[in-house]
């Protein structure tokens, strides 16, 4: 069995999809989880949140944010949000959905 | 796309939002003639269309850069980098139980008048929904009129 040992938020301290409505509530899940939380500010030069998004998130030149990963204890790196751009309530209710879907359960359980 | 990929879209992503780079008013959620349920638009009820969005198993990038230019015609280009995609999870979208945690879906998203193609001109080429038959057309903003020009000259529209 595996755990999540990190969470990584990419984003930016301007958008509101991010701040507060994701990373207000990743705080929690990776307290929740046991996790760290890795916070990687898009407008910070020389953080990795390009390579992770190109990597394992949903790439384009002007990616959408937050983009939420999950991190695991067997090096497994998964996608698990990416902000909505219908409007910042969309990506609100996303977040709950995560904390409240069996997947998030079952990390919960480990 | 799956009945309950449509099923899921119409009751996860097709809520009110708000009308962006035009009005405050909300913006609706419309599925485009044709396009058997992958693309829809969000539109306020000025008709003006704030994002196009194609909803896919893969990546709908070129799909929906291709349709975007189509409807625009020419008048304005449109580029790679201003199409953005997401990825979606059962979670997302209600699904979670009939599924093994596979992806569901992905967006590919067109927002008019965003970042490089942003502009003040209140004459600018705008993309707008016509009220009476739900095609997308092109007019300046500073035009406003309701429906497209097929629409209008068949007297069906209002202007």
């Amino acid at each position: 069995m595996t755990c999540v040992t990190r969470i990584s938020v990419v984003y930016a301290n301007w958008c509101p999809h991010c701040v507060p409505t994701t990373v207000e509530p990743m705080k929690r899940y990776a307290a929740e989880l046991g996790a760290e939380l890795e916070l990687i500010d898009i407008d910070v030069a020389e953080q990795r949140g390009d390579s992770l998004v190109r990597e394992h998130g949903d790439w384009a030149h002007d990616y959408l944010i937050p983009q939420v990963f999950f991190e695991f204890d067997d090096g497994r790196i998964v996608h698990v949000m990416t902000g909505f751009s219908e409007g910042v309530e969309f990506t609100r209710r996303a977040v709950e959905r995560l904390h409240e879907s069996d997947f998030y359960g079952k990390l919960l359980q480990r | 796309m799956a009945i309950s990929i449509v099923d899921a879209v119409r009751s996860k992503l097709s809520a009110d939002t708000s009308c962006y780079g035009h009005c405050k008013s909300p913006a609706h959620h419309h599925m485009i003639n044709g396009t058997e349920g992958q693309i829809a638009c969000f539109s306020c009820g000025g008709g003006y269309v704030s994002r196009v969005v194609m909803y896919s198993a893969e990546d709908g990038t070129e799909q929906l850069k291709s349709f975007v230019s189509r409807t625009v015609n020419g008048v304005m280009e449109i580029r790679d980098e201003d199409i953005r995609v997401a990825t979606r999870h059962p979670w997302e979208m209600g699904l979670e139980e009939n599924s093994a945690g596979e992806v569901i879906l992905r967006e590919a998203y067109w927002t008019q008048h965003y970042r490089r193609t942003k502009s003040d001109d209140p004459a600018r080429a705008t993309l707008f929904r016509c009220e009476s038959c739900g095609s997308l057309f092109m007019q300046p903003l500073n035009s406003a009129a309701a429906t497209c020009t097929g629409c209008a000259h068949a007297g069906g529209g209002v202007q």
